[in-house]
């Protein structure tokens, strides 16, 4: 699924990124590249920008960005 | 020796570069604060280092300006050691510049900052393994604390070091950038059949092996402290409300400000006034009844009095919060809440740093706009920066503008937020951009007061070597000018400017007096028996200009004469749009 359907607090690993070389990189650059953990904290309304949480880090990612981040939830554990 | 500080934005480079020599570099709670390499000379022993300070990249790879600019410098000059300064906090994604930096065979260093946050989060690394990994020393530190900091000095000055890159014998290295490198030929990618290693198809394998890193050397060891301000993060950035906190937090801000400058006129004019009057009756005593004495005797006393009453608590004020919104950490979190809002001016959501920088003052605000992704998102930036931000000067001469003609705060205020509608937009179509919006948000953090106190300081200097020396100059030129009858010629223009922009032809030259200073223009007005409306229309046209000439130089700079010339002509046409308009719309 596209990471900006991950509801907030939901785990999820980064299966790939199709947004090009140019996104890949600076995605890639932020540290999220396929086998990445994040989270998502926050959505922004009217299509504003999405808050993961990655490793230790917030990155805040514009919404057409986040799109081309196709990620695959983790099963909750409780 | 030449010691170079490298790592990702927001480590602390700059707070460890204080630490060591004792200077005083600007540091801030947010990505992209350092945007040049600055060097400084510091003594260890009888061992001279020469320290460079270099803007935060994530990768030597990146395509972004930074680090071109660092690859640029690596190659050019004779590096003797890097120091990787790694956020202990985050170490997965700073791994993959320290084996970026392991695959050029740099000698380097990789230094922990932030270790005792890491603790904090019950968290522990094994710095032995990490340095048996890495082959490179690796040393917890804290900026903060300052651990760490002794054992570091010791390094440098022994070169402890270079043993590791002596092991194998003697080896030359040269570094190339330009996604290749060609070493003494032991490493591991030269032992492969190729010579030239293809850096960009390693991109992943540095990830994987920065991942697997991570893992190996950290371990939580007991359950995270909770700290309050991860709790008011939390709160923070979450979408809705953490938007309404930044603005209601930008609301505070501002009521605090015009309550200063309130509270503080009174007090500042009283303590000022008999020291104006003094150097008055004593300039008229020494130059009695000549042309150059009555023009002194005024101009000084108002071109001191002015700025002392007006812009100096304006830019103290301003300059105090928007060291707290750096420090923090708040304000790369208004760039997230804002992006919309950012967009129906045709900016990214990183525009607003470097925008609100402008209400500080917009000289460095234009180096700030480097945080931007592309030229054309610089471009618009800069272009709104000069024309519509009012920096702390400005805000203050408005205010006094305002009150001593009781012209419309309300029309003023909505005419700049329209202008910069109006303005963004047109630019953004004109230059049709990818809005590519990614952006590190850095922790809340408690502001350190002798940070907040030498920014301050830096900012504020700014009044004593420039406002206050041009604006005493001015004021005696344009008193001459007043007194010498100058003004008179151009009553001709009186009908002209009448039926345009509804002011007096002495108005509209303060509007052009712009072209220098900004916050010059008012001394003009100050002097003519103006309306409400008339002062209105001409404080709207003064606010919506030219940049001042520090904020040229910087533009030409940055980005050139020719955007210089563009964004003049763009100032201008605003300048005279808005006062048409103006005096089309207000009821007379």
């Amino acid at each position: 699924m596209v990471s900006t359907q991950l509801k907030p607090g939901q785990k999820a690993r980064v299966l790939s990124i199709c947004g090009g070389r140019g996104i890949e990189k600076r995605m890639l650059e932020m540290g999220i590249v396929p086998g990445t953990e994040i989270t998502l904290i926050g959505k922004h309304p009217f299509r504003g920008p999405v808050v993961f949480q990655v490793g230790n880090a917030r990155i805040a990612v514009g919404r057409k960005m986040a799109e081309s981040l196709e990620v695959e939830p983790e099963e909750a554990n409780d | 020796m030449n010691v170079v500080l490298l790592g990702l934005p927001n480590v602390g480079k700059s707070a460890v570069l204080n630490r060591l020599t004792g200077s005083n570099y600007i540091i801030s709670n947010y990505p992209g604060t350092s945007i040049e390499i600055l060097n400084t000379e510091f003594k260890i022993g009888n061992q001279n280092i020469t320290l460079f300070d270099t803007p935060g990249i994530y990768s030597l790879f990146s395509d972004r300006d930074e680090a071109q600019m660092i690859r640029k410098f690596l190659q050019d000059n004779h590096i003797d050691l890097i120091i990787q300064v790694v956020d202990a906090v985050d170490l997965e994604r700073n791994l993959v510049l320290s084996y970026e930096l392991k695959d050029l065979g740099h000698p380097f260093l990789v230094l922990l900052n932030q270790i005792d946050r890491v603790r904090m989060m019950g968290q522990a690394i094994d710095t032995k393994r990490l340095s048996r990994i890495l082959e490179v020393p690796v040393l917890p530190f804290s900026a903060n604390s300052g651990e760490g900091v002794t054992e570091l000095l010791d390094v440098l000055g022994n070169q402890k070091f270079f043993c590791r890159v002596e092991e194998g014998g003697e080896k030359i290295r040269r570094v190339y950038l330009d996604r290749s490198f060609v070493c003494s030929g032991d490493c591991s990618h030269c032992l492969s059949d190729h010579g030239v290693c293809p850096v960009a198809s390693d991109e992943l394998i540095r990830t994987q092996k920065a991942r697997e890193t991570a893992m190996a050397v950290s371990q939580q060891v007991h359950p995270a402290r909770k700290h309050w301000l991860d709790k008011a993060e939390r709160w923070v950035d979450q979408p809705v409300l953490g938007t309404f906190l930044l603005l209601g937090i930008a609301y505070l801000g501002f009521v605090i400000l015009l309550q200063f400058i309130n509270w503080s006129e009174g007090p500042l004019t009283a303590a000022l006034e008999p020291v104006g009057q003094a150097i008055e009756s004593w300039l008229l005593a020494v130059l009695p009844g000549s042309y150059v004495g009555r023009v002194l005797a005024r101009a000084i006393p108002e071109g001191l009095v002015i700025p002392f009453t007006i812009i100096m608590p304006a830019m103290l004020m301003v300059s105090f919060l928007m060291a707290i919104l750096e420090d923090t950490g708040l304000l790369p979190r208004y760039s997230v809440a804002l992006e919309r809002f950012g967009r129906l001016f045709g900016i990214s959501g990183q525009a607003i740093i470097p925008l609100s920088l402008g209400f500080g003052c917009r000289t460095p605000a234009v180096l700030a706009t480097r945080i931007m992704p592309n030229e054309a998102q610089r471009f618009i930036t800069v272009t709104l920066l000069s024309i519509v931000i009012p920096c702390a000067a400005t805000v203050g001469i408005m205010a006094m503008v305002v009150s001593a003609f009781g012209a419309s705060l309300l029309v003023l205020v909505t005419t700049m937020l329209v202008t910069m509608l109006v303005l963004g937009s047109i630019l953004s179509r004109l230059m049709p951009m990818e809005h590519e919006f990614i952006y590190e948000l850095p922790p809340l953090r408690v502001p350190i007061g002798s940070n907040v106190w030498d920014k301050i300081k830096i900012r504020f200097s700014g009044f004593f070597t420039e406002v206050l020396p041009l604006l005493l100059i001015m004021s005696i030129i344009i008193r001459a000018l007043m007194e010498s009858g100058f003004f008179a010629l151009f009553q001709g223009m009186e009908s002209f400017t009448r039926t345009l922009f509804g002011i007096p032809s002495e108005a509209f030259i303060a509007v052009l007096i712009t072209v220098f200073q900004r916050y010059l223009a008012p001394l003009v007005l100050l002097n003519i028996p103006l309306t409400p409306r008339e002062a209105t229309i001409a404080i709207s046209m003064i606010a919506l200009s030219l940049p001042c000439l520090p904020v040229m130089v910087m533009t030409i700079r940055e980005l050139g004469v020719r955007r210089l010339v563009q964004i003049l002509g763009m100032g201008f046409a605003t300048s005279f749009t808005v006062g048409v308009l103006l005096n089309i719309l207000l009821p007379v």
